[in-house]
């Protein structure tokens, strides 16, 4: 039945060909621990990309029950984390896997670094990672004001006095950051949305194009 | 130059035409063999990570209160090293750390590999890129060592911050008029928060529901040495008795 | 294929560069015709000018004093998006060596916490028992003068944070916060 389903779909779509190509490239020796240990290393990329899934899943269930303004935010983030179902779970899994992807990303690039692997021809790969990492730290800063606690509020303040020193443009750049002169209600909802539609956005299509770029130069050789 | 000894098949050619062709020693395909490997890997390490993630339960602070409180602010973990990097530079220079320092680091990260352009890969083989690489990591982690010690220093400094869960939020103040208010705005004001709402001191919001106006007095006068003088820095006892009389008339309605 | 193509180049525009330029046109003014709302909509807290909100303190400008500062409570309607509140601001007010009234804010530039100036019980000034320092901040111990000065030996590294300041009819108008220089 399955078999009689793929087929249909085959014969008019022509899938075959498109996954056939991801699943059967070969994976080279020196990147399977299982020929050496020390390739462990080679791991932190996927890794990186599976906690990445992670936080985009607990993102979106947290969305259920989550409320950007500056009245409800804290009792709805007290309400997920004390009354909802593994409520703290969930949150659990968003709070501590933000951290778990800076780490995994940072050992993902020093690996990339150290081994040279942003070498001619895959030059174009490295920036589209680094782009990456600005992202991410995006998500932490923009993520670390929703609970719309002291310890939230204060880090933005903070990084919006921050922003302010930058010269000439500074306090333009606060006022759109804050958006306004108020840090309040307006923030929040401005880094709801930079968190929540914005930043993953732009997240899905740089790992597009860094994912489509590792499949067409492959991995880069051993050492 | 293993793999790119099959570049040359068509994608979607069966796998049979490429097991016809000499492979690489110890290369598999992507599907199953290797990815099996990884998701092995990937189930270990979410296993970790749930399991961390049970015991060490995340806590909210306070709700946020847009009045300065003496809170000291802290950025999460991995801005630390960029929080610590503006230190340096206090006053006008502070552009020096917001825009100089990091640009420049960041234009280096993103050209690396039009700097680093030799042909050698290994790390030995390229010491200019291997070295400030590693000596940046180490200026990092010594930064973010450093915000954490300065941060857990100022903290010591700082007075126990005022459990403010149990304050009432459905009590306003009562009698704002009062010749006590007046001396209560001028001379406790300062630690138990304007409105009654607590800083440095408890909030006194709703207290008359737990003392009355003589209790209140006596406690007054009596302090809470070191923290509050007794009289709490009243030293007329008729002032006293004002402030008492007219925190006694807050109670939660 | 190209020589063709590179003979009808010389001739001027081809067919398919014209079509090229027109397709690009147009994608331009798609786009151009989508963010055209969608900017501005980003960016309308840069519209909204800040700053000219001056709210009055109740306090006449003859009865600020030059010896001692004045306390002035004052209630400010504050507008934060859709969220519209009375916040109460406290001020002490003196006059300058110059005669300017100088609007200080009562929060310790050190952590915030709130600093008591030299009052007696009913909260008339009277000269301080510290010398030159009249202000005094319960929680780290930062005092300053009456204009405001910090006690660089003590915690707070900066002067008390100023209002801007406008006079309209006689009256103390108080602006912005604004933080002196060391």
């Amino acid at each position: 039945m399955l078999k009689k389903t793929y087929d249909w779909i085959d014969e008019r779509l022509n899938i075959t060909p498109i996954w056939r190509d991801f699943a059967d490239h070969d994976v080279p020796a020196h990147v399977n621990p299982a020929n050496k240990m020390s390739a462990f290393v080679y791991c932190f990329g996927g890794l990186t990309f599976l906690i990445i899934v992670t936080q985009i899943l607990s993102g979106m269930f947290l969305a259920m029950y989550y409320v950007p303004d500056i009245v409800n935010a804290y009792r709805s983030v007290q309400y997920i984390t004390d009354e909802v179902l593994l409520g703290n779970i969930v949150r659990g899994m968003h709070f501590w896997g933000a951290s778990l992807v800076i780490i995994m990303m940072f050992l993902h690039m020093l690996r990339v670094f150290f081994t040279g692997a942003y070498k001619a021809p895959r030059e174009l790969n490295w920036v589209v990672g680094v782009l990456i990492f600005f992202v991410v730290m995006g998500f932490g800063f923009t993520g670390y004001l929703l609970p719309w606690d002291q310890k939230a509020y204060w880090a933005t303040a903070v990084g919006a006095q921050i922003a302010e020193t930058v010269p000439v443009l500074g306090p333009y750049i606060k006022t759109l950051l804050v958006g306004g002169d108020i840090l309040g209600a307006l923030t929040l909802t401005r880094f709801f949305a930079i968190h929540v539609f914005f930043l993953p956005a732009a997240l899905l299509g740089l790992l597009g194009l860094h994912f489509i770029m590792i499949r067409k130069q492959g991995i880069a050789g051993p050492l | 130059m293993g793999q790119d000894f099959y570049r040359d098949r068509i994608p979607g050619t069966p796998r049979f035409r490429e097991k016809d062709k000499k492979k690489p020693i110890g290369s598999e395909p992507f599907w199953p063999n290797f990815l099996l490997k990884e998701w092995i890997v990937g189930a270990l390490f979410l296993v970790a990570f749930t399991i961390w993630i049970i015991f060490n339960p995340v806590h909210l602070s306070d709700v946020a209160d847009p009045n300065p409180s003496g809170y000291i602010p802290m950025p999460d973990w991995y801005f630390l090293f960029l929080y610590q990097l503006l230190k340096y530079f206090p006053g006008k220079m502070v552009w020096m750390g917001t825009v100089v320092i990091p640009g420049i680091a960041v234009t280096l990260l993103i050209l690396a590999p039009w700097l680093d352009n030799s042909k050698a890969r290994h790390p030995f083989k390229r010491p200019v890129a291997t070295t400030s690489m590693i000596l940046t990591l180490l200026l990092m982690i010594w930064m973010t060592y450093e915000a954490d010690v300065q941060h857990e220093e100022a903290l010591a400094h700082l007075p126990k911050q005022v459990d403010k869960s149990a304050m009432p939020t459905d009590t306003a103040l009562v009698d704002e008029a009062d010749p006590g208010a007046k001396i209560y705005s001028a001379s406790c004001a300062g630690c138990h928060g304007a409105d009654l709402k607590g800083s440095v001191g408890p909030f006194l919001l709703g207290i008359g529901n737990k003392h009355d106006a003589a209790k209140l007095e006596e406690v007054i006068t009596k302090g809470f040495p070191p923290n509050m003088p007794a009289g709490g820095g009243l030293t007329k006892p008729e002032d006293i008795k004002a402030v008492a009389e007219w925190l006694g008339k807050q109670k939660q309605q | 294929m190209s020589d063709q193509r590179g003979k009808e180049g010389k001739q001027g525009l081809t067919r398919r560069q014209f079509l090229n330029y027109a397709l690009g046109g147009t994608g331009a003014f798609m786009a151009a015709t989508i963010a055209a709302p969608l900017v501005p909509f980003a960016i309308d807290p840069l519209t909204r000018s800040s700053g000219g909100n001056f709210f009055d303190t109740g306090i006449a400008e003859a009865d600020v004093k030059s010896d001692f500062p004045l306390m002035a409570e004052f209630k400010v309607h504050r507008k934060d998006g859709w969220v519209e509140e009375n916040v109460k601001v406290r001020a002490w007010l003196i006059k300058d060596e110059a005669g300017q009234v100088l609007a200080m804010s009562p929060i310790c530039t050190h952590l915030g916490c709130q600093v008591a100036g030299s009052v007696d019980a009913s909260g008339n000034p009277e000269p301080s028992k510290d010398g030159e320092w009249w202000f005094h901040c319960p929680c780290h111990g930062g005092r300053f003068t009456v204009h405001g000065i910090n006690d660089p030996a003590k915690p707070p590294q900066r002067p008390l944070d100023v209002y801007e300041v406008k006079i309209e009819g006689g009256k103390v108008m108080l602006g912005n916060l604004k933080q002196r220089k060391v």
